[in-house]
């Protein structure tokens, strides 16, 4: 019975893409329709397996024998379902839904008609992730590691809308995924050697003595390079490439998988000697991503752009020992993503809507505290302030490399918002409620999961008290008094006594339901957003510090960003980094290959293998110029042999 | 049960050879039937093997043993154990679906599938051979169809390929000869018996060689070694095989490939290693390295070639390194995954191998690149979706995507070298990084992209093709989630030979 939410799940994603498979081209509609049925089913066992789990039952973990080699060498799939995780599966699980739907109203309306391949790979990404999600060792979680991996290369190869964006963005892809797994494949195999273990548990436990640090090394190295981090950074470059219905639900997949290294591996991780001064790496890719997304015109590519900042906080929370930060971030970041890509793919640029759903999402990643990722932020920064490693000011340096991106990011969100969704003209009015209303029941659903979760146990972490000034100022402010707070107490057994939840009741109470009714009601046409715009600019002047479309201090700030930085970013982007990279993997690659084809045709078929075949040849000819049938000349050379013989073992001496 | 079930599994192909032999003359529909015929009750009756195959036990099962040669003591001696009994049904598997490959093939019907029958008994006898003198027999018989299959119906370099072949092949074989006359005369008492040889011992000779002495073991060993890495095919011995899979016909091109070069890692084990266990200890870390080098180096190569078949071709010399490296290695991890690699290997390259063939059919041609460095192919995932999606999961088995072909087996050879030899563990691993190079570089030049002229009339599998294809796609999806029955039937077997490896050891 425990293991029943996720069998169905997994079972009906895998018979969803049977479904797609098989499928003909007139059975499309109906492919499609099952599709989405059965993706709502695999949404009602993962609420199913979060009620349980938030209910009576405190984590299910399960394994099957996969190949037993001796009684001691016994392979397993191990997967468990904790808070943790069921969290992310029930977001995994909405978006794979939100994916199925627009897929079906894209068939329905003839504007998107997704190929067979395309079809296939959605539910595919969805079992690799959910693989990940509830894995218990290494080889459940490699299982989703992979087929993420391989499943993303077919998915941006057959549906990226332009033939020669795809071999571009493919081929990103598959530097990004391949260089990071042998890494990752390394630490694997490390943790196996030095552990004698494949099992997350018991690698937790025997980290904690003193073990070697590298294999946990390799395994977040190669974690963090495949997620867009510095090096492989310009990789993000192919999401421009790739945007389709399949690639939100790739965007979660390899934020769940950063995520989910750090939850399966953390006491281990938080172990390792030395592993924190990896945090550099993110700190930098943040601010590197920040830089790169300034003067980005592409919306799809600043979408890459955030998704490599998002895993970058990520990982800086979970590299300085803050796990609640970074699945916090993990969590709100990919729900503020998806949100944004779906936004992106279902609209175009004309359409009135789109302005108002990627604002939400944009504001959403902006980190008003109204938010998730607002929230998630708070925690990051409490971690970051807290953890003081063994050098002590390397903390401090992090945090302010972490504000200067999020400063950086917040000025390239806050541009885009207005500018793109603010300024711009559109063309076309109505209104596609079939694409809104689903997303804003997306959006409002994860945000409850994000910030309103604390009464059920923490779903995106917790900041102690002492954190913040300000949490300690919630707590005296906001904590009911006396009895009242007694009562409260008895009943939740948290109202009261954190005040977090108090901080997190008063945004929603307080700014996401009036900001979300008067927003509503701004939008509703045009002459009011006419009037909202006026409104705003009257407001900007009267201020005079926040940017407005006229705003001296707008293009003072912007222009040195856009003309110095973003210039000089792109330039290091496309004639440095790209170049180095390719003077680094490429050019030596096809020099070694011309080496070898050379050795290969020319030293070793050409001249060894032919030569003693010549050589063969050239004796036999001889030996046959020997044969001539003369009695005296057979007689003269064994006479010859024989003086050898007797020289070599008479005279010489044997 | 049937009687002498073995012989008839062996031998039936060679009656059907006979068949098709003396059937007269017409269109050559009827040697096609016969030929399936014969191939599909072979692998009838080598299921009806594996399903009364008492896994639990580790001897040799369903044992045949007659007295062929008295004075030399040759004997006519088969068996199945651990080792063998998951290729016996695999090499009858395949070419039977090998004939339904051939199936369009317009002439010459008659040599051609004559030809192919007499492969699969030389092939069959190999595996089930427990007499050195009859493997011996067995491995020869195997090369002459070959030969004239690659000579008679190969493509426009035949002769070259089918001398080179012969070659190769006759090479590797002197040096078993020696190997094996060697062996018979230092065994204590003579025998060519591989069950007898495998409990009995060896005189102490030992022989001075640069200041060194060396037991006669010791040479006998790498002579044997030597021969069957001819057949494997381990760098440098193997620039036949690309050669040979260039011009063979692609039925028999997925039969080499697939089948016919895992004789030679299996006899490595069957004969190296169950009787010079000691010498086997001794070499075993060049094997493992002569694993990296096959891996890498096969690697380099596919990397640099225009020619489909080729590349494929050397991604076999890289796939069978994982083979080596596994077998280098005397734990039970990696050596299962060794034995198991040797199995999937067989699947996903047979697999290759014919939609290779499909490709050329279709295209007349197999250049993923022109001579102007244009595209041969392209965009072959709207002109034939299920040949795409075909090749994906073979594909997707060579590169060891989780829940297919390889993955296991190369997760396991993986798992038990690193601890024993850390370097070559990680050179392996850059071996997965350009077996996903190539592969997928191919792949992308020629389903995906635009739609070159070459690919506008390329049409999709055929219901036929199929039929012959979705068996090994099973397979490859088999393999990959489930190998557990395939490692039940060797591991009992598979831990006898290295437990007497590693006694040798301490």
């Amino acid at each position: 019975m425990e293991r029943l939410p996720l069998f169905i799940s997994l079972g009906s994603l895998l018979i969803w893409a049977l479904v797609a498979l098989f499928m003909n081209k007139n059975l499309r509609m109906a492919a499609r329709g099952i599709g989405l049925g059965l993706a709502l089913v695999q949404l009602g066992s993962a609420i199913w397996a979060a009620a349980r789990i938030f209910g009576d039952t405190p984590g299910v973990q399960y394994s099957v024998v996969w190949f037993a080699l001796t009684a001691k060498d016994v392979f397993e799939i191990k997967f468990v379902v904790d808070a943790a995780g069921v969290v992310f599966w029930v977001a995994l699980s909405l978006f794979t839904a939100v994916t199925a739907y627009f897929s079906l109203l894209g068939q329905i309306k003839g504007t998107r008609t997704q190929h067979r391949g395309e079809a296939v790979t959605v539910p595919l990404l969805t079992i690799g992730a959910l693989c990940a999600l509830t894995s218990a060792n290494f080889i459940s979680y490699y299982f989703g590691w992979a087929l993420i991996a391989s499943l993303g290369f077919l998915a941006i190869s057959f549906s990226a809308p332009n033939r020669d964006d795809r071999a571009s963005a493919s081929f990103r892809y598959l530097i990004l995924n391949i260089l990071p797994e042998v890494l990752f494949l390394a630490g694997i195999l490390g943790c196996y050697a030095v552990f004698e273990t494949l099992s997350f548990n018991e690698i937790n436990e025997k980290a904690l003595a003193d073990a070697p640090a590298w294999p946990i090394m390799c395994l977040v190295a190669g974690t963090m390079l495949r997620s867009l981090q510095i090096p492989l950074m310009q990789c993000a470059r192919y999401l421009a490439s790739a945007k389709s219905a399949a690639t939100p639900v790739f965007f979660l997949g390899n934020a769940i998988l950063s995520a989910t290294l750090f939850a399966k591996l953390f006491p281990a991780i938080c172990a390792t000697e030395d592993i924190q001064y990896f945090a550099i790496i993110p700190a930098l890719t943040a601010i590197a991503a920040a830089v790169m997304a300034l003067p980005e015109q592409e919306p799809a590519q600043l979408v890459g752009w955030l998704v490599s900042y998002v895993c970058a906080s990520v990982f800086l929370s979970g590299l300085v020992g803050s796990y609640d930060a970074a699945q916090a971030l993990a969590l709100t970041g990919s729900i503020g993503v998806f949100l944004l890509a779906s936004a992106l793919t279902e609209f175009s640029q004309e359409d009135r809507p789109q302005r108002w759903l990627a604002g939400v999402a944009l504001l959403m990643m902006t980190g008003l505290p109204i938010t998730g990722w607002g929230w998630a932020r708070y925690l990051e920064y409490a971690g970051l302030i807290h953890n003081e490693g063994q050098l002590p000011s390397f903390h401090w340096i992090l945090l302010g490399l972490k504000l200067l991106a999020d400063l950086l990011m917040g000025i390239v969100l806050w541009g885009v918002v207005r500018e793109r969704w603010m300024v711009r003209e559109t063309t076309s009015k109505k209104v596609k409620w079939e694409i809104i209303v689903p997303l804003t029941i997306l959006a409002l659903s994860c945000l409850s999961i994000a910030v309103g979760g604390r009464p059920f146990g923490g779903l995106v972490g917790r900041a102690t008290v002492d954190a913040f000034p300000g949490l300690v100022w919630f707590e005296k402010f906001l904590t009911p008094p006396g009895g009242a707070a007694k009562t409260l107490s008895s009943g939740m057994d948290l109202l009261g006594t954190d005040a977090d939840f108090f901080a997190r009741l008063l945004m929603v109470g307080v700014l996401v339901v009036p900001a979300m009714l008067a927003g509503l009601w701004i939008f509703r046409d045009r002459k009011s957003l006419e009037d909202f715009r006026a409104f705003c600019a009257r407001v900007v002047r009267r201020l005079g510090q926040v940017p407005d479309q006229d705003s001296k201090l707008w293009s003072w700030v912007m222009r040195p960003l856009n003309a110095t930085l973003g210039s000089a970013a792109a330039f290091f982007d496309s004639r440095i980094l790209d170049r180095l990279m390719a003077d680094i993997w490429v050019t030596p690659a096809r020099f070694v290959r011309k080496v070898f084809l050379v050795f290969e045709n020319k030293v070793l078929d050409q001249q060894l293998i032919d030569g003693l075949a010549e050589a063969v040849a050239s004796i036999g000819k001889s030996l046959r110029l020997v044969q001539n049938g003369q009695v005296q000349f057979y007689f003269a050379l064994g006479l010859i042999l024989m003086g050898a013989v007797v020289i070599k073992f008479v005279v010489v001496g044997g | 049960m049937i009687p002498n079930i073995l012989s008839a599994i062996v031998f039936l192909p060679l009656l059907g050879a006979a068949l098709v032999l003396v059937i007269a003359r017409d269109d050559g529909r009827i040697h096609r039937y016969v030929a399936l015929m014969i191939s599909f009750v072979t692998f009838v009756l080598s299921c009806l093997l594996v399903a009364n195959f008492n896994h639990s036990t580790v001897g040799v099962q369903f044992a045949e043993n007659y007295e062929w040669i008295t004075s030399l003591k040759i004997s006519y001696s088969l068996g199945v154990d651990g080792l063998n009994i998951v290729f016996i049904p695999l090499t009858a598997l395949l070419f039977m679906l090998c004939v339904l490959a051939s199936w369009d093939r317009a002439a010459g019907l008659k040599g051609y599938f004559s030809l192919f029958l007499i492969l699969e008994t030389a092939v069959l006898g190999t595996f089930a051979a427990q007499d050195l003198f009859l493997l011996f027999a067995f491995w020869e018989a195997a090369l002459l169809p070959i030969y004239f299959m690659i000579g008679v119906w190969g493509n426009k370099n035949r002769e070259y390929a089918a001398t080179k072949f012969f070659l190769y092949q006759l090479a590797g074989s002197a040096l078993l000869l020696l190997g094996m006359l060697v062996i018979y005369y230092i065994a204590e008492p003579h025998s060519f018996s591989l069950i007898d040889l495998a409990g009995g011992k060896f005189t102490s000779a030992r022989i001075d060689i640069g200041g060194r002495s060396l037991g006669v073991e010791h040479l006998v060993f790498i002579l044997m070694l030597a021969g069957f890495a001819v057949r494997l095919p381990v760098v440098p011995l193997h620039s036949w095989f690309p050669h040979v899979q260039a011009e063979a016909p692609p039925a028999l091109a997925a039969v080499l490939a697939a089948i016919f070069i895992k004789t030679g890692a299996y006899a490595i084990v069957r004969v190296n290693y169950a009787l010079f266990p000691e010498a086997a200890n001794w070499f075993a870390p060049v094997i493992a390295i002569c694993g990296a080098v096959n891996i890498i180096y096969g690697g380099i190569c596919a990397l640099g070639q225009k020619d489909i078949r080729r590349l494929v071709a050397y991604s076999c010399v890289s796939h069978m390194g994982f083979v080596l490296l596994g077998l280098g290695i005397f734990s039970s991890t990696a050596f299962h995954g060794a034995f198991l690699q040797m199995g999937s290997h067989a699947v996903y390259t047979g697999l290759l191998f014919f939609l290779v063939g499909i490709l050329g059919a279709r295209s007349g041609h197999h250049d993923i690149l022109n001579a102007d460095g244009s595209v041969g192919f392209g965009g072959l995932v709207s002109k034939a979706p299920l040949l795409t999606g075909f090749f994906t999961v073979a594909v997707f088995s060579t590169l060891g995507v989780p829940g297919l072909g390889a993955f296991p087996s190369e997760s396991l050879v993986f798992l038990g070298a690193f601890p024993f030899h850390r370097f070559l563990t990680v050179i392996g691993l850059g071996g997965m990084f350009l077996t996903a190079g190539y592969l997928l570089w191919m792949y992308r030049r020629v389903f995906l992209g635009r739609v070159s002229e070459n690919s506008a009339q390329i049409t999709d599998v055929t219901l036929r093709e199929q039929l012959y294809l979705v068996p090994l796609v099973l397979l490859c999806v088999f393999a990959g989630t489930y190998p557990t029955p395939l490692i039940n039937l060797a591991s009992p077997t598979i831990n006898q030979v290295l437990s007497s490896l590693n006694k040798e050891a301490k």
